[in-house]
């Protein structure tokens, strides 16, 4: 009986797979990675894999903030944000942004004290943030995503998949502010009283460089790697690359671009 | 139709008389009606009715109406009456006799008897004809309008020779028994002045793009087409033409690549002046095994929780459900 019940239960997991694996000509890029061309995978390796997703995580948070978008709103920055560590603006305990600012420096620069503050600013805390992050996420049917942050911090349990970065970059990607501020290459604000100013660099090292890029959003930790989610649109035609800890992940990411596109032209006749 | 139905409707085709355009003056427009009685036809064919212009006096055989495959001999005149013999040539051969009569100098009519095979079946015919005078005309000899042709035919085919000079279609020159081989040295000289343009990396583009068969038309002319595009990778790599080199010199851009891009930061690399080099190298180098070889990240945390995460894996879906099954295991009662 036990034995039947176990059969049953592998042959439902093998059921609930993917009935036709994606090719995986690339299996020394990334630990994990997935390219997407016109919505349909192209290519993947261990999509499916829980794996750190770093900043990656912000895209989520942007996507909470933007859905209950107030840019002029002003946060006042707490001590739990200036305390935050990594990349960050180096806010302090007072200062007072807008929430547009923050959100500009969240995606551009990967900051994590504006991450936090928006998450703050949104749920009052960033523990709250966090289950609402984690509802989205299976709204949006993201099986293999938990988060336990807000800014992507290595955290037990606080994973993700390349399938599901692609999904939730499909979601950000619709709307239109999101869209309009990661192909940004660089942005400056103030803070409210406009005592401090600030210049932000898109970290996303492919605007600029790899004709129709179109954002994403780049991380990093120790234990994730080089990590990236990025777009680029050609007459059109749209290719998405998550590529979860990749050591060469600009080459990486503009040589998988290039390729899909390559790869859709061909069957394309173009 | 029966096959000897259209037998005799090409028969009559045959025995037509050869039509000729004409102007004024040096000839006699006649006009020419034919008609065939065929042994087995329940009724004569209808008659044809063409236009010829004759010599003056339809000297000779001119008033016997046939077409090139035919030969009248014996031609024989007693008084207004001439008789002949004639065979005609070709897939259906036949021979007959026939006669035709003046009628004044307007007019004439004859009939001739053919017999002979055609499409395997034997045919036994006579035609009937008659011609009348209704005009003038410019005769001119068969063979001189022969001749004519011919010489408007080779006057196309050797505007068309140089319009493929012109064209650079290589295939006027390289087909079997080709129309044009007498051209080709010519041919091969504007070949070879491509082949010098091509030595300059704009050039070289310019060529390829308005000849995707560029290198047929190389080797067409005993020219090596590697040859040609080594000379230009040379050119554009003395003249930092990196565009050209990426897009037309693999191994240079290979050589360029691994000094220039490989192991570079990607941000530095694209600013620098090698970037359509490394563009390339970025596609190029994601087949390397073992160069680009994921790892854990190593240096560096966002945060102070680092230490606490765990690493995970990649599991297969099969894994997975494995372990899940494990853990449903020790829940079961039984």
């Amino acid at each position: 009986m036990r034995q039947t019940l176990v059969a049953l239960l592998i042959a439902l997991g093998a059921a609930s797979a993917p009935l036709f694996a994606a090719e995986d000509p690339f299996p020394h890029v990334a630990q994990a990675y997935l390219v997407r061309v016109q919505g349909e995978t192209l290519w993947a390796r261990h999509a499916d894999a829980r794996l750190p997703p770093a900043s990656l995580t912000k895209i989520m948070t942007a996507l909470l903030v933007l859905e209950s978008y107030q840019p002029q709103a002003v946060v006042t920055v707490s001590p739990a944000v200036a305390a935050e560590t990594g990349a960050r603006l180096a806010l302090r305990a007072g200062d007072s942004l807008r929430v547009a600012d923050l959100l500009v420096a969240t995606l551009l620069r990967s900051a994590n004290d504006a991450c936090h503050a928006l998450a703050e600013w949104h749920s009052g805390n960033e523990t709250a943030f966090v289950a609402r992050m984690n509802r989205r996420a299976a709204e949006l049917g993201l099986r293999n995503t938990r988060f336990q942050n807000a800014c992507g911090h290595d955290a037990a349990d606080h994973y993700s998949s390349a399938r599901d970065m692609a999904l939730l970059a499909d979601a950000a990607m619709r709307q239109p502010e999101f869209a309009r501020l990661v192909v940004l290459p660089q942005a400056q604000f103030t803070t409210t009283d406009g005592r401090r100013a600030f210049t932000v660099k898109n970290t996303n090292a492919l605007l600029g460089n790899l004709p129709g890029a179109a954002g994403v959003k780049s991380g990093y930790t120790r234990l994730a790697g080089k990590c990236v989610v990025a777009l680029a649109e050609r007459a059109g035609v749209r290719v998405l690359v998550v590529l979860f800890n990749a050591p060469d992940r600009w080459w990486t990411a503009a040589g998988l671009l290039e390729r899909a596109f390559s790869a859709f032209d061909k069957n394309h006749g173009a | 139709m029966p096959t000897r139905i259209k037998s005799a409707v090409f028969a009559l085709c045959l025995i037509s008389p050869l039509t000729a355009f004409s102007a004024p003056d040096t000839g006699e427009l006649w006009q020419i009606t034919t008609s065939m009685e065929m042994e087995g036809m329940p009724m004569a064919m209808p008659g044809q009715t063409s236009k010829a212009c004759l010599p003056k006096d339809r000297k000779g055989d001119a008033a016997i109406p046939k077409d090139e495959s035919c030969t009248t001999t014996d031609l024989r005149k007693s008084g207004n009456k001439t008789s002949y013999k004639i065979a005609c040539q070709g897939k259906n051969k036949m021979t007959g006799t026939g006669e035709f009569e003046d009628q004044g100098s307007d007019s004439y009519r004859g009939k001739m008897h053919l017999t002979g095979t055609m499409d395997g079946e034997k045919m036994d015919m006579t035609q009937k004809f008659s011609g009348k005078r209704i005009g003038t005309c410019k005769y001119e000899e068969p063979a001189a309008v022969v001749k004519k042709y011919q010489e408007q035919a080779d006057k196309q085919k050797q505007m068309s020779c140089k319009q493929s000079i012109d064209e650079l279609n290589v295939y006027m020159f390289t087909m079997k028994d080709s129309p044009c081989a007498a051209q080709k040295p010519e041919f091969c000289k504007r070949v070879s002045a491509l082949s010098q343009q091509m030595r300059e990396p704009d050039g070289y583009e310019a060529t390829i793009r308005k000849y995707s068969n560029w290198q047929d038309m190389m080797r067409a002319c005993n020219q090596d087409p590697a040859t040609v595009t080594s000379t230009a990778c040379k050119r554009a790599t003395d003249t930092r033409k990196w565009e050209f080199v990426a897009a037309q010199c693999a191994a240079e851009s290979k050589v360029l690549a691994k000094k220039n891009c490989e192991g570079r930061d990607y941000t530095e690399a694209m600013e620098s002046e090698f970037a359509p080099i490394c563009r390339r190298y970025a596609s190029a180098s994601l087949n390397k095994s073992g160069s680009s070889k994921a790892k854990a990240g190593k240096s560096g945390s966002l945060s102070g929780t680092a230490e606490a995460a765990k690493k995970e894996t990649a599991p297969s879906a099969t894994d997975v459900v494995k372990d899940e099954a494990k853990k449903l295991r020790k829940l079961l009662p039984f």
